[in-house]
């Protein structure tokens, strides 16, 4: 029993982690809150639905489009939307990922309707056994999914050369611009990885989840939370913290409170503002 | 030789002393004087609908609230994103005390009110103290604004969860019901214009100048001996407290209450709306946004019944677009001019 819970816990702290890092990103690179983020979630599972739909192929088949999709639509957001408004004051960016996050989300409610959508991926409602515990196919390829993309992240953000300006950017962005970098195509990029990740989330829990208009509201808002606690601006501490919530939110709600189980990942979000508003994590306004 | 010694002393107060509305002269008065009357003549002077009385009464319930959270999102520059949490906290506070032990809703009404101050400061503390970035403010915002929805939907026992609590109707003006229904627009109006009047003193005041300062620059007005922390939280407080004044009026006025019509996050996106639209540095800001806003949304939401959803987009779009081409709003574009300068209290 524990053991179920523990393995549910743990895709929903992959999906949140995925969320948590890419928004994470955002924030330590550009400096802004992307409210969208939620919105670009629930955004990619209905891209991922209407190709399954259309082309007729495997959800999972659908990454490479998704993520490229998404990367794409964030790398326009930056540069058609963030980009002119940069040098204003932080409020016009807060509230423009605020109105990009309203237009995707009730446009799909106005686009799609209220109605719950499902895929179904081949590999169906099947289990396997491991260790003695009963482990659906779907959420081990999620879990496995969301492990290998925070590596792959970890690792471009430390190993590449655009990794390296990226840190660079978020570390100091005036002098990476005198170092010849071009900062405002890494802040493009930022944005678009952030979003792309967020698109591997999208796919990754659409053969588990329902789809609907306000499905990404809940793991938007749950996305602040991961970042607070994980520190502002800090990769891996949203990853680890990602996880640690999802597993927490799933024990309660099996073993104390369903319907409490969101309050209580804000309880917590309180309780560290008030003992560790800089994140459990020590290093902190860095990017990886 | 004396009039600079004059001059010197009374300069502590001059400071603080900024022209206002009485430098613009008798036409600003008379103007004010004309359109006060017009709108407490409104509804009686001529033969009208009870429709348009309620979109008066929407246009000023959402001044109100514009106003309010000029205050905070305007003054202290502080933009709290779950401002509906504290319309909320009044309509459900004076409605469940109503229900369950039979207290006025003018007590209610009170309670609310501190209910609301005690939160802001126990939500706001910890977000503003040791100099948080504001965005610490704005996530935690709209935590507590998911978090007083998530609890009232919850304890369904108490609240009637999301299945709502009709207000039992008892015509007695000592119960917040009136046999006319008209009168809720004098309530609404009483409660708008004492909003715009504190809104208006307050930015002529020094906790309203210290608000400024720790919006335009907080090391610089920590260095110059402000409170931030006392600065910020004083606006929280004022907003959220002005909010849920507003909250249980609206709960009062429609008899029936539920979490999404009271403090979704649509509600607080219109909140924003109305003041970034009027311009939230303004005391009038809010008022000018609902006025133009609500008439608009009332036409969309009535428009597009059957897709739900198209009119939040658009206000989405609107959002973008302002914030692009307008981030100052209508009233930021007098701020120009001196002399409307001082009308409008940039």
């Amino acid at each position: 029993m524990f053991a179920s819970v523990l393995v549910s816990g743990l895709v929903l702290g992959g999906i949140y982690s995925l969320v948590g890092a890419g928004l994470n990103l955002i924030f330590g690179v550009i400096k802004i809150i992307n409210f969208a983020q939620g919105a670009l979630l629930m955004f990619g599972a209905y891209f991922s639905y209407w190709i399954v739909t259309w082309l007729g192929i495997d959800p999972y088949l659908t990454l490479p489009i998704v993520v490229a999709g998404m990367g794409l639509l964030g790398y326009l957001i930056q540069t058609t939307l963030i980009n002119p408004v940069l040098k204003q004051e932080r409020t016009s960016q807060l509230l423009i990922t605020f109105g990009i996050s309203l237009l995707i989300q009730n446009g799909a409610l106005a686009l799609w309707g209220p109605d719950i959508r499902f895929v179904k991926s081949f590999v169906g409602y099947n289990t396997f056994e491991f260790l003695g515990i009963r482990i659906g196919v779907s959420a081990a390829i999620a879990i496995l999914g969301a492990s290998i993309i925070i590596f792959l992240l970890f690792v471009f953000l430390n190993k590449s050369k655009m990794g390296t300006a990226i840190r660079a950017v978020s570390q100091q962005s005036d002098s990476a611009l005198l170092a010849g970098i071009d900062v405002k195509r890494v802040y493009a990029i930022a944005f678009a990885i952030g979003s792309a990740m967020v698109g591997v989330a999208s796919v990754l829990m659409i053969p588990i989840y329902d789809i609907y208009p306000l499905m990404g509201e809940q793991f938007g808002v749950i996305a602040f939370i991961v970042v607070v606690l994980g520190g502002l601006g800090n990769v891996q501490g949203a990853a680890i913290a990602g996880v640690f919530l999802g597993v927490t939110q799933n024990i309660f709600a099996v073993y104390v409170s369903n319907q409490l189980s969101v309050a209580i990942l804000f309880l917590i979000f309180l309780i560290t503002l008030l003992f560790r508003p800089q994140g459990i994590f020590i290093r902190k306004m860095r990017v990886s | 030789m004396r009039m600079r010694k004059k001059k010197s002393t009374s300069e502590p107060t001059s400071i603080l002393t900024i022209p206002g509305l009485q430098s613009a002269g008798w036409p600003a008065f008379l103007g004010i004087a004309v359109i006060l009357i017009g709108i407490l003549a409104f509804p009686v002077a001529f033969d009208i609908r009870f429709y348009f009385v309620q979109v008066g009464i929407l246009i000023m319930f959402y001044a109100t609230l514009g106003t309010a959270w000029g205050i905070v999102g305007g003054y202290a520059g502080q933009h709290s994103i779950g401002q509906a949490a504290f319309v909320g906290i009044g309509a459900y506070t004076s409605t469940l005390l109503y229900m369950k032990l039979n207290i006025s809703p003018w007590i209610g009404l009170i309670a609310g009110m501190l209910l609301s101050a005690l939160i802001a400061a126990v939500i706001g503390y910890p977000l503003f103290r040791y100099g948080l970035k504001g965005d610490y403010f704005a996530l935690g915002t709209v935590a507590l604004g998911l978090i007083i929805f998530e609890l009232t939907t919850s304890f369904s026992t108490i609240t009637g969860g999301s299945q709502g609590i009709p207000l039992k109707y008892e015509e007695n003006p000592l119960n917040f019901q009136f046999p006319n229904r008209t009168v809720y627009y004098y309530i609404i109006f009483i409660m708008w214009i004492l909003t715009v009047f504190t809104s208006y003193k307050l930015r002529r005041s020094r906790a309203g100048f210290e608000m400024l300062a720790v919006r335009d620059d907080e090391i610089a007005a920590a260095r110059g001996g402000i409170s931030v922390l006392k600065a910020k939280l004083t606006a929280f407080i004022l907003a959220g407290v002005i909010s849920s004044a507003a909250g249980t009026f609206f709960a009062q006025f429609i008899l029936f209450l539920d979490p999404g019509t009271v403090m979704s996050l649509g509600i607080s996106v219109q909140i924003i709306l109305v003041a970034v639209l009027g311009g939230m540095n303004s005391y009038l800001g809010g008022t000018l946004g609902a006025i133009i806003l609500i008439p608009v949304s009332q036409f969309l939401a009535s428009t597009f019944t059957e897709r739900p959803g198209t009119d939040i987009a658009l206000y989405g779009v609107i959002l973008i677009i302002l914030m692009l081409f307008m981030p100052n709003g209508i009233l930021g574009l007098f701020r120009k001019s001196p002399k409307w300068r001082k009308i409008v209290g940039w």
